[in-house]
């Protein structure tokens, strides 16, 4: 039975964006699960927004809805879509909705929550839980509704590997319950055995393809050991170090934690930290936990912003970390970059900080070249996608050259050709001297660390790991 | 000239009233300084012809503004009231009539200010002839108020084109008229 389908869809925002889709065709039957990929900005996100409102759009083609559809859809940052202040609340809403009796809401919420893996309180308020479990919970708000077809906009950076198991479990279930899925995804590799079609968004269309390689750790970013510098972006290298050349670079530890238990006050630690743990100006480190382990909650105390936490066994510079004190030395890339972007466009968003720290303003032209990103000058950043605003906000601390950077889950949304140029910029920065601490849901085998740090069963640990240094990772860097 | 509101025009136009008249009545500001109620109400009224763009919008969301105002009570003046938001916006919309398209949205915004703190001053002015205040001291008392409202007004003007680009940067709004000097507002959105 077919549920939905695109026939013929033209659509552009605006007169001066080109076509987003150019006789874009979709159909999805019952029980199919089709997969999209393709690059970051192409316009995936908004193949789901014309399934679930095609009213809002102003489009050509056709758009046919099997009657009574109930589409179920979680968005790429789940923030976005919450209501309510307790999980229970927030997937009884759209049961309250639909006037279902009160006493049988606990049964199928708490069904719900099951299901997604998600077994708390139905008071636990929202805001302790971390992106991923929010994911989680947005995905228990939908199947409460038991929809004919459930849209997920890209799990898999949202996810934790974990995350991702009970996840790929849950939609085999579904799919079982003759639901149809479409997931948009930049690693479709990682719900391989679900997707019975693999579509690339190309040119405005969607082009089949066979199904790719099974996720493997060394291919988990396809090909990017082997994939040569496109040529523009060696000379914007060259160009880049003619701004910024090389200082000499002290090796005294930028950032220090000594061993305390880390956690907001009068609440259980989130997690041990037994060893003392440094970051030096030649360092770049990797945080990974699962979701909810405590890494934002870590990276926002190292910069000051959180002032529930103690903040005593901290030092950043020397000093306690206290929000603003830093200056333009410290760069923090949140994880929902929709947060950290309020000016009206792309270049004003990056010369922000420039101005305010009297740097020179053409550092925003070098930064955005290096990423490829020129022609997103004079766009609205609070319009772009979620990958591209990661960008941006990226570009708008990296352009201020600081001495040490926090990323939080900077791959988020990301395609592969992107993710190439953001590390490459991280080991730019890295190799002038500034001390860089990433924390990811999972560990990033083509990203060159020097310290791996993992939070696991309530404690921060320093993992081993081989040496891999830049020359050998990325044989094209300088 | 196309005179007809669509729904999001007319559901604009009543925001924009309905915030004028919820904020003067929440802020109450005793300032003292005659004059300063004409920054509100220049920066909503422009603010509703940026984003809406056809004739007359901000004739309807004057009167509007003048018969919440009256219901709400905000204010003194009961009826008068409606002439007091009404009068403003006439007059702004009928200088429309002739530098629509003319100028750049920001320099629209200016004239439109100035014209609205002459018909504000004129309101009052007859409103103390009526009283039996003597012509020249009348005119005297107009003056002054022109150039104090003038002031509050121009202020406004300047804060709308900003304001309103970051309020299309966010997709909230998208203006009609800003950015396109040589389009009137009548022939952007038909």
């Amino acid at each position: 039975m077919q549920l939905a389908s695109l026939s013929q869809i033209d659509f552009q925002f605006n007169d001066r964006q080109g076509k987003v889709f150019n006789q874009l065709n979709l159909t999805v039957n019952q029980g199919e699960c089709h997969c999209i990929d393709g690059p970051t900005g192409s316009g995936k996100s908004t193949i789901l927004k014309l399934l679930t409102q095609p009213q809002a759009f102003n489009y050509d083609g056709e758009v046919k809805l099997a009657p009574s559809l109930l589409i179920g859809l979680v968005m790429q940052d789940p923030n976005i879509q919450i209501l309510r202040q307790t999980i229970g609340a927030e997937v009884a809403f759209g049961l309250e909705n639909l006037a279902v009796p009160a006493q049988q809401m606990p049964q199928k919420v708490a069904t719900a929550l099951t299901r997604v893996g998600l077994n708390l309180p139905f008071s636990t308020p929202i805001s302790q839980l971390s992106l991923g479990q929010k994911y989680r919970l947005m995905i228990a708000a939908q199947l409460v509704l038991s929809p004919q077809l459930l849209l997920l906009d890209e799990p898999w950076a949202q996810l934790d590997d974990q995350g991702v198991a009970e996840l790929s479990a849950l939609l085999v279930s579904l799919l079982a319950d003759k639901m149809s899925l479409i997931i948009i995804e930049h690693q479709p590799q990682a719900f391989n055995p679900l997707i019975d079609f693999h579509w690339q968004l190309t040119g405005g269309q969607l082009i089949s393809y066979s199904s790719p390689e099974p996720v493997t750790p060394a291919a988990s970013i396809k090909g990017f050991n082997q994939a040569p510098l496109p040529p523009q972006a060696a000379s914007i290298t060259s160009a880049h170090a003619s701004v910024k050349p090389p200082q000499t670079v002290s090796h005294s530890p930028l950032l220090t934690i000594a061993p305390h238990h880390f956690g907001y006050l009068a609440q259980e630690p989130l997690f041990e930290c037994a060893r003392p743990l440094s970051v030096s100006a030649t360092e770049m480190v990797l945080l990974t936990g699962s979701n909810g382990a405590g890494k934002s909650s870590l990276l926002t105390a190292i910069v000051g912003g959180n002032s529930d936490v103690d903040l005593a066994a901290i030092e950043l510079f020397g000093q306690r970390p206290k929000l603003g004190i830093f200056k333009h030395r410290l760069g923090f890339l949140m994880q929902r970059p929709s947060r950290q972007l309020f000016e009206p466009t792309v270049i004003s968003e990056l010369q922000f900080s420039l101005k305010r720290f009297g740097l020179p303003l053409t550092q925003a032209d070098t930064v955005l070249a290096q990423l490829e990103l020129s022609h997103l000058k004079h766009a609205s950043p609070h319009t772009l996608s979620y990958g591209q605003q990661h960008l941006i906000a990226f570009a708008s601390i990296a352009c201020t050259y600081p001495a040490f950077l926090l990323l939080d889950d900077p791959f988020a949304g990301l395609d592969d050709e992107y993710m190439k140029k953001l590390i490459k910029i991280l080991i730019e920065l890295n190799q002038q001297g500034c001390g860089i601490l990433i924390a990811s849901h999972r560990v990033i085998p083509s990203l060159s660390y020097q310290q791996h740090w993992h939070i696991s069963h309530g404690q921060l640990t320093q993992q081993t790991r081989p040496t891999n240094t830049h020359a050998q990772a990325f044989p094209y860097a300088d | 000239m196309k005179l007809s509101f669509n729904l999001q025009d007319a559901l604009f136009i009543g925001f924009c009233a309905t915030l004028l008249v919820a904020i003067k009545s929440m802020m109450r500001l005793k300032l003292g300084l005659s004059g300063h109620s004409m920054l509100l109400m220049t920066f909503f009224y422009l603010i509703c012809y940026g984003v809406v763009g056809k004739k007359g919008c901000i004739t309807v969301c004057g009167l509007v503004t003048g018969i919440l105002a009256m219901m709400l009570s905000v204010g003194k003046g009961g009826p008068v009231l409606i002439i007091k938001f009404g009068l403003p916006a006439l007059a702004m919309d009928l200088t429309l009539l002739f530098i629509a398209g003319l100028f750049s949205f920001r320099w629209q915004s200016l004239i439109l200010a100035a014209t609205a703190s002459i018909a504000w001053g004129l309101k009052s002015g007859i409103g103390h002839l009526l009283a039996g205040m003597t012509l020249q001291v009348a005119l005297a008392k107009f003056g002054l108020e022109v150039v104090q409202g003038g002031f509050f007004a121009l202020i406004a003007a300047l804060l709308v084109p900003s304001v309103l680009n970051r309020l299309q940067a966010h997709d909230l709004v998208t203006p009609a008229v800003m950015n396109k000097p040589s389009q009137t507002p009548e022939n952007h959105k038909d």
